[in-house]
């Protein structure tokens, strides 16, 4: 409790300090800004479509409005970062509880696009609740579980407390259906539940019940698959998922050591692999920049989920290293589903890459996330 | 921050970095390892090898006239593929909402097809929709030969027809119509037998070649696949592999949905079209001989008979020109006829059938070659040099061949044994007797007046002496096969598909025959009676119109017996240079005793020199047709024979249960001292057998000398193709002045109707 009284004090002091942003660590906002630009390089690549016949033009459509997301959440990300994240405790409830409200509007008022109910479509801009799902998720969790004090005995029931917090966005998340968010969801519960103070046994048993729900999933999800099959197959043989991991694959084959160049992925003009700008972009990634490419896109990644995993570790109070280890395992969870499917490793699954991939709900997660994890970082004491 | 929680961090940052340990593993594995497999399967995704077409050669006639070619064709095309993708993006997910569309579709397309000029039936469409020959990638033609315009229509209007093409394709073209069909013959899709058959000559050149689709190559690389075009008949068939052409490829890039990227130049291997084919016909002598044909069927038709007897129904027909100097044929016709346009794009069985059926007298059939006839009378000079070589002159109860004798009208069998005396009708009922055609008598019959007259009782002496004679003094066999030496009874080779051998049995053979069917022949005993038949080509003697006028050309030019030339070259490229020409073929020499030679020639030419001299002798057979057509019920022309005489052969072959086939076959210029009148080396040959039309001296003369005629008088219309009909039309010519269309008479009334 004298640490806590201290910390009151110190962050009085803070303020009197000068700016917030010098307190940022700013490694994190330099790789956020390197794969940033590494990403809309790669969505303009993958979006400008063929350009064959000097007439043709570039579609430049898709870059702008990325250009625009990262924009708008460097600034949300900027705002998150800015308000000391313990003030913002007391709200957990009131977020949680507008997150589920929005989670339910959908099946009132959302969009459906490749057969899930997952947008809210306004005009030009969609949003994805399932998306902001996470924040919600990971500051609900990180609260929870900070709440504990015997971290080392950790009662079995909050434990199940606590996944009954992420039960309830992934029930809701399950109806639309988007398999693949509920994945991350349970990642972002996997890694809190870790660092959070379960016992082993607890470890165990939560991972075994997030792994049999991941299996149960998949095994939907392959049914599924085998439906659509199906019928896809008797239209047109090719266009199974597993053709389309098969072609993400050659065009990362395709790419070898040092790639094909920008703008030069025969997998990629053809546009031979679906979803390429989204779920698929690692695939345009190791086509056009090849190994050395990825590779340093992965090291960038890697970068920075270190620089997350030692906010996490530097900070003070188990709520902000809980938040920053939502964000960690968020991120590494989606790099490694999405890279993974992108390479034949993993099932198919619609998860964008982050900060890479086109798409304005999961950008703005994202940077905003990245915000908590500076904030966490800024309001330390010191 | 207390121990175990930095142990948890810990945990957390080993997982971290084992993930990512393990996608930097796969990454390695893909771009390194297994690199160069995706690079060859990311360059054969994009790249497509497309065949290209290679037009067929064309057919040209001796002249250089073009008689087969090829034109492009507006054909509506559905992709199913496309089709079903078109209509799920237009929101039609369930079969039965594409179903429902496609049925109203069909209907839209019908009644715009019908429209635009080509009468399409929804039903038509259906069908075509549901060929399972084409996979569900390929363009299913639907309708042929339609309105350009749909082009537009179809092309604007993707929603209401989706999946549907308007394509142009290569087809064969007719300028002349239904001229020379059995000839030039026509062309249809591959048949799987057909397919199967060119698998076993080439098989496939590489079973592990990375080909798209299953095809034969044959050493040339001309390929066959599924819905190809083939020949089928005629010289469309008989020179496939000259006229089929070499495809080219084209090494293209796509994109995802097929559409060409770029194209390696260097690769690309442009189409060769096939051969030309230049036949020996000339079209305008074919043109002028089918009309002449098909003007003696219907002239016989008109012809009334007695009631008891057979009705001339003159059915069909055929009628050869051939030239006897190097045996290239100038002119092969076959009645009834067809249209090989109407098998452009497919034909239904249906009418497939009826081009068949031989109620319809079987229109697919050539019967100059395909046709089996007895040779009649016109076998009558074979039998005479047979029996001079055989020295069955002045043997026995045959008197030399210049030692005119009486012809009673019969001849009754030595070997029958039997006195008939007074008992006509007994020797009659016997068969022991051998009557002339109409028992006819005759006086002063020698070798030559046995030919000019016709008369059977000379050549029934003849036939019964070879075979009553020891075999040690005649060889019984004698008739057979001096016929053979002529080139009768087997095929001569012309390059057509399906050429008829003929019969030409020997009493041993006559015996086998039976002996290995008895149930199919009556019985397997040779008499008198049947080489008295062989004789005068009746009996078991059946010939092809083509063998009787390579005969006779044999007779014309001394002896020498032709392979016929319906082709003369062929032309590799359209260059002339490179033309592989066949030249005279010569099949044998025939052996034509010189003693005999000469009689026979004035026999042949007595025919038609004979005058009628109205007392006990009939004259010449066919001296009225080819000097006297102005009598009532004649028929012919009046040609001149003191410079152009003509030597021919009149035939009446009697066929059971139905009327005489009418048979004429001659040769000219050609000519004597004898008869006094310019002597020449013969340049054509005309056979000619009509069937079921009567005597030979009533309808196959007349049309004989009508052709002569022409001929000699160098007065052969000009033939003209549609299309110049067509231009002569524009220009305002009128119906009278155009009697060169093969079709004429149609014409005329098509013409005369829209006037």
């Amino acid at each position: 409790m004298t640490a806590l009284r201290a910390s009151r004090a110190g962050f009085n002091d803070r303020d009197s300090q000068g700016s917030l942003f010098l307190r940022f660590d700013f490694s994190i906002v330099l790789l956020s800004a390197l794969l940033l630009a590494f990403g809309l390089v790669v969505v303009y690549s993958a979006t400008r479509g063929a350009i064959i016949t000097p007439e043709d033009v570039p579609d430049t459509s898709f870059l702008r409005r990325q250009v625009l997301f990262v924009a708008v959440g460097g600034f949300l990300a900027v705002v998150v970062a800015s308000v000391d994240y313990r003030k913002v405790k007391a709200a957990v409830p009131a977020i949680y509880g507008i997150t589920v409200l929005l989670l339910i509007g959908l099946f009132f008022f959302g969009s459906s696009f490749n057969g899930a109910t997952s947008w809210y479509s306004f005009g030009f801009v969609t949003l994805q609740p399932s998306e902001f799902a996470k924040l919600s998720l990971i500051v609900a969790l990180a609260a929870w579980f900070s709440h504990v004090e015997d971290r080392e005995s950790l009662a079995f029931t909050n434990v199940i407390a606590g996944l009954a917090i992420a039960g309830v966005f992934a029930g809701l998340v399950l109806l639309q259906p988007d398999f693949g968010t509920v994945m991350v969801y349970a990642a972002i519960v996997a890694g809190i539940v870790v660092v959070g103070g379960a016992t082993i046994r607890q470890v165990l048993a939560v991972l075994a019940a997030v792994g049999l729900g991941i299996v149960v999933m998949i095994r939907q999800e392959f049914l599924r698959e085998t439906q659509i099959n199906r019928f896809v197959a008797f239209v047109n043989p090719e266009s199974t998922a597993r053709q389309t991991v098969f072609q993400s694959e050659v065009a990362i084959g395709n790419g070898g050591l040092t790639g094909t160049g920008l703008f030069q992925g025969t997998q990629n003009n053809n546009s031979l692999v679906p979803e390429k700008e989204t779920d698929f972009i690692f695939s345009v990634v190791g086509e056009e920049f090849g190994f050395v490419g990825g590779a340093a896109l992965l090291i960038l990644l890697g970068l920075l989920l270190m620089r997350i995993w030692r906010v996490a570790h530097l900070a003070e109070d188990t709520y902000g290293r809980l938040i920053c280890v939502g964000v960690f395992s968020m991120i590494l969870f989606q790099v490694f589903q999405t890279v993974g499917m992108n390479m034949g490793m993993m099932p198919v699954t619609g998860i964008p890459l982050p900060l890479i991939s086109f798409g304005g709900s999961s950008m703005l997660t994202t940077l905003m996330a990245i915000g908590l994890v500076e904030n966490v970082h800024a309001h330390r004491l010191r | 921050m207390e121990d175990s929680s930095r142990l948890r961090m810990r945990i957390l940052g080993v997982v971290a970095v084992s993930l990512f340990v393990a996608l930097f593993g796969r990454l390695w594995f893909l771009q390194a390892l297994e690199s160069e497999r995706f690079e060859v399967r990311a360059e054969s995704n994009i790249t497509r090898s497309i065949r290209t077409q290679a037009p067929r050669g064309q057919i040209l006639d001796r002249n250089g006239r073009v008689l087969v070619e090829n034109r492009l064709s507006t054909v509506v095309t559905i992709n199913r593929d496309e089709h079903v993708k078109a209509l799920e993006a237009l929101g039609f997910n369930s079969k039965e909402a594409r179903d429902e569309f496609r049925e109203g579709m069909f209907a839209d397309l019908a009644r715009e097809l019908s429209q635009s000029g080509q009468l399409t039936k929804v039903a038509d469409l259906v069908d075509a929709f549901g060929d399972r020959s084409f996979t569900d990638f390929d363009n299913v033609p639907i309708a042929r030969d339609v309105d350009e315009e749909l082009l537009i229509f179809i092309g604007e209007r993707p929603d209401r027809f989706p999946g549907v093409l308007v394509e142009q394709d290569v087809v064969r073209s007719y300028p002349f119509g239904t001229s020379a069909a059995h000839v030039l013959g026509y062309v249809g899709s591959i048949t799987e037998g057909e397919l199967a058959s060119k698998a076993d000559l080439y098989r496939l050149p590489n079973p592990d070649s990375d080909a798209p689709e299953a095809f034969i190559e044959d050493p040339n690389g001309k390929q066959y696949r599924n819905n190809d075009e083939i020949g089928k008949q005629g010289i469309e068939a008989f020179f496939e592999d000259d006229l089929r052409g070499v495809p080219g490829t084209r090494e293209i890039t796509v994109d995802n949905v097929g559409n060409l990227v770029s194209e390696d130049e260097d690769a690309r291997r442009d189409p060769i079209q096939g051969s030309d084919v230049q036949l020996t016909i000339d079209i305008d002598l074919q043109v002028m001989l089918e009309r002449e044909l098909a003007r003696a069927l219907d002239r016989a038709r008109g012809i009334e008979v007695n009631p008891d007897e057979e009705p001339f129904r003159a059915p069909g027909g055929a009628a050869v020109i051939m030239d006897p100097t190097d045996g290239s044929i100038l002119a092969m016709a076959s009645h009834p006829t067809f249209n090989p346009g109407d098998f452009i794009g497919g034909i239904s069985q249906d009418q497939f059938d009826d081009l068949n059926d031989p109620q319809a007298f079987t229109p697919l059939l050539n019967r100059a070659i395909s046709g089996g006839y007895p040779a009649a009378s016109t076998f009558k000079p074979f039998t005479a040099i047979a029996a001079e070589i055989h020295d069955v002159f002045g043997w026995n109860f045959v008197d030399d061949f210049n030692v005119p004798i009486s012809d009673p009208g019969f001849w009754d069998l030595r070997s029958c044994n039997i006195d008939f005396t007074g008992d006509v009708a007994g020797a009659i009922e016997s068969g022991c007797r051998k009557r002339n055609a109409g028992s006819a008598t005759m006086e002063g019959v020698d070798l030559l007046h046995s030919l000019a007259f016709s008369s059977d009782t000379y050549y029934y002496r003849i036939g019964e002496a070879f075979w009553v004679a020891p075999d040690d003094e005649i060889d019984p066999n004698g008739i057979q096969d001096t016929a053979r030496d002529f080139g009768f009874g087997a095929p001569l080779g012309v390059q057509l598909p399906d050429e008829r051998a003929g019969s030409l049995l020997t009493a041993e053979e006559f015996r086998q025959r039976f002996q290995e069917n008895p149930d199919v022949f009556a019985r397997g005993e040779w008499t008198a009676g049947d080489n008295t038949d062989v004789a005068i080509g009746q009996g078991v003697v059946s010939v092809t119109p083509l063998q009787l006028a390579n005969a006779y050309a044999a007779l014309a030019n001394g002896g020498t017996v032709w392979s016929p030339n319906v082709v003369q070259r062929t032309i590799p490229n359209g260059e002339i240079d490179e033309a592989v020409e066949f030249g005279p073929r010569v099949l044998r020499e025939a052996n034509i005793p010189e003693t005999v030679e000469g009689e026979i020639l004035d026999g042949l030419l007595g025919v038609t020199l004979l005058a009628d001299p109205g007392i006990s002798n009939p004259g010449g057979t066919g001296w009225d047709a080819f000097n006297n057509p102005f009598e009532e019920d004649l028929d012919g022309a009046i040609v001149d024979l003191i410079n152009w005489p003509v030597a021919g052969k009149t035939g009446t072959a009697e066929v059971l249960g139905r009327a005489d086939n009418s048979m004429f076959v001659g040769f000219g210029p050609s000519g004597s001292t004898t008869w006094g009148t310019s002597v020449n080396t013969p340049e054509y040959v005309v056979a000619v057998v009509l069937e079921e039309a009567g005597f030979g001296s009533a309808i196959a003369a007349p049309m004989v000398a009508r052709v002569f005629d022409q001929i000699s008088r160098e007065d052969i219309p000009r033939a003209q193709a549609q299309s110049e009909v067509d231009e002569f039309y524009n220009i305002g010519g009128t119906p009278e002045d155009i009697l060169t269309i093969g079709e004429d008479e149609e014409v005329l009334e098509a013409a005369g109707g829209a006037q």
